[in-house]
Formats: C-alpha cells, sequence, structure tokens
C-alpha cells in the first residue's frame, strides 16, 4: 500500500500529526484548564488554589510524560498546593475539607503513580507500567462515579476533574513522545 | 477560551446556552446531543475492547479502553456534558487518519500484490 500511495500515506501521515498536535496538545489543556476551574468553583471560589491545582495537573502530567520518574516534580507541587492551602483554611475554615477532599485523593493517586514508577524502573516488570499507567487511573474513574452518582457531588466533581485533565493530557504527551521519537515506523513520512 | 471553542465547533445552541451559565450549570447540566455522544463513545470504546482483545493488542490498550469507556458511562449521570464535545468528539478526529494511515503498514496493512505496483 505504502509503495502502491505514496502521497496519500503522507496526507493522512501529516494531517494526523497536525490534527493530534493542535487538538490533544495545544487545546486539550485549554479546555481542561476551564473545567478544572469549574470543578472546583463547587466548592467555593478562590483563584489561587485553582491556579496551583491546574499547576499541579499539568506539572505532573508534563514530568511523566517527559519522563517515568517525576516524583521530584510533584512533591514540589504538593508543597506549593498544601501551603496555600493553610492559607485559604485561615481565611474560610468551614469549606476547606469539602474543597481540598478531592485534590487530596488525587495527589494521593499521584504519589502512587510515582512510588508504582519507581518499582517499575528498579524490577523492570511490565506490571508496574500497567498499573501505573492505567489501573490508578481506572480506580480513580470507578470512584468518580461512585461517589459523583452518590450524595457526595463535590469530591466527584473534583475527582472527575483530576483524572480527566490529567489522564488525557498525559497520554497525549506520551501519544506525541512516542510518535515523535520512540517510532521511527511512524515518523517516517515526516523525513 | 476554551469554552469559546467549544460554543463555536458545536453549533449547538443547547450546549452555547450552557457556556452562559455559571460553573454548576456546566457542569451538571443534561444536554441530550452530550448524552448521545457519551453513549456512542461508551459502545466506540466497547467495540475497541473487543478489538483488542481479538487482535491482540496487549493489555495496556485494554487498560486504556476499559477507563475510557468507564468516563463515558460516567458521564451518563449527567456530568460535563458542556465538555463531551470536545473530549469525546473532537479530539477523536485525528484518530480517524490513523485508522486510515495503518493500512499502509508493512505488516498490519492492506497487501497489494507487485504486479499491482509495477502496472
Amino acid at each position: 500500500m505504502a509503495e502502491r500511495f505514496p502521497i496519500t500515506m503522507t496526507v493522512c501521515g501529516g494531517t494526523f500529526a497536525v490534527l493530534f498536535i493542535l487538538f490533544r496538545v495545544i487545546v486539550w489543556p485549554l479546555v481542561g484548564l476551564h473545567f478544572w476551574r469549574d470543578g472546583l468553583a463547587q466548592f467555593g471560589y478562590s483563584g489561587r488554589v485553582q491556579v496551583a491545582g491546574m499547576a499541579f495537573v499539568i506539572g505532573g502530567s508534563t514530568t511523566s510524560g517527559v519522563a517515568p520518574m517525576h516524583s521530584p516534580a510533584v512533591v514540589g507541587l504538593f508543597l506549593v498546593v498544601k501551603k496555600l492551602r493553610a492559607r485559604s483554611r485561615y481565611h474560610n475554615p468551614k469549606v476547606k475539607t469539602v474543597r481540598y477532599s478531592g485534590l487530596g485523593i488525587g495527589i494521593a493517586l499521584e504519589f502512587g503513580r510515582g512510588v508504582l514508577g519507581v518499582c517499575a524502573i528498579i524490577t523492570n516488570r511490565r506490571v508496574f507500567w500497567v498499573f501505573k499507567y492505567f489501573f490508578l487511573e481506572l480506580i480513580a474513574s470507578v470512584l468518580v462515579g461512585r461517589i459523583h452518582m452518590g450524595n457526595n457531588k463535590d469530591k466527584g466533581c473534583a475527582l472527575c476533574t483530576y483524572h480527566l485533565s490529567h489522564t488525557s493530557t498525559s497520554i497525549s504527551i506520551f501519544g506525541l513522545r512516542d510518535f515523535a521519537f520512540s517510532k521511527p515506523n511512524a515518523t517516517a513520512f515526516l523525513k | 477560551m476554551g469554552q469559546g471553542i467549544l460554543s463555536l465547533v458545536t453549533n449547538d445552541n443547547e450546549l452555547a446556552r450552557l457556556v452562559g451559565y455559571g460553573s454548576s450549570a456546566r457542569v451538571y447540566l443534561f444536554s441530550g446531543r452530550s448524552q448521545r455522544l457519551c453513549v456512542l463513545q461508551l459502545c466506540f470504546q466497547a467495540k475497541n475492547f473487543i478489538d483488542t482483545l481479538v487482535h491482540g493488542d496487549g493489555i495496556i490498550f485494554a487498560f486504556h479502553h476499559v477507563a475510557t469507556g468507564a468516563l463515558a458511562y460516567f458521564a451518563l449521570a449527567p456530568y460535563l456534558h458542556l465538555y463531551a464535545p470536545f473530549f469525546f468528539g473532537i479530539s477523536e478526529i485525528s484518530t480517524l487518519f490513523i485508522a486510515i494511515l495503518v493500512n499502509f503498514d508493512d505488516q498490519q496493512g492492506i497487501k497489494v500484490s507487485r504486479s499491482l505496483i509495477t502496472n
């Protein structure tokens, strides 16, 4: 097929590359920023926390896409969020528990992914990679559904927001990295 | 900006109306078209999951399809219907071209005989 229709293959490959970068790498985080803000707004507005939350999601996703072991970046972002959380608690103690419960679970999931990444690198066993990238995200999905469809919409909202933005951005970055660097056949038509 | 993009590309009055509402409405209000999109995505992921098992794509892709299908299922609650057109529709446009592209693969693509190429 490639020898018979080389131009068609080039056009399809180029179109895929452009659309992938446009929608999954550039536009995705922009839309994700809005529903992240919508989700956290359910608990009361706090601009600093929303920005910190989005920085956490994008930062964690980017580092996990670029490097398998991203725990140092996660720890740094965790400290930022923790500091903002302490400040906000001082100003508005009544909403602190609900506002940060979803983010806290998200951070716990992120740490879980980091630990599994370390195990995967040390042991080089495939099972850890599978658990790291997908099992925790599946757990997040189930938690989101269970909590969201129950009485506590706030927790479900934050979890789903975390899950969607992190998973999707992470997968996008992974896809771009594989597309650009790890699969020579996929990029052959661009050369 | 993201919501502006959504309202432009969906051409859906129902969703465009949600853009101007508060965050609670944007998160929890129901949209019939988005609901349909979520159902289609759920069916698509179920089909992809079966394809993964039949063609032996690997356990990673199986988990991926289960996770994405779970998201589509939970979005039926309703949840985040305003954003469904992008995450379950627009972002999948590139999948169409990668699906065509795989036909050109030497191993998994369509085989064309040498006589056709030389002719």
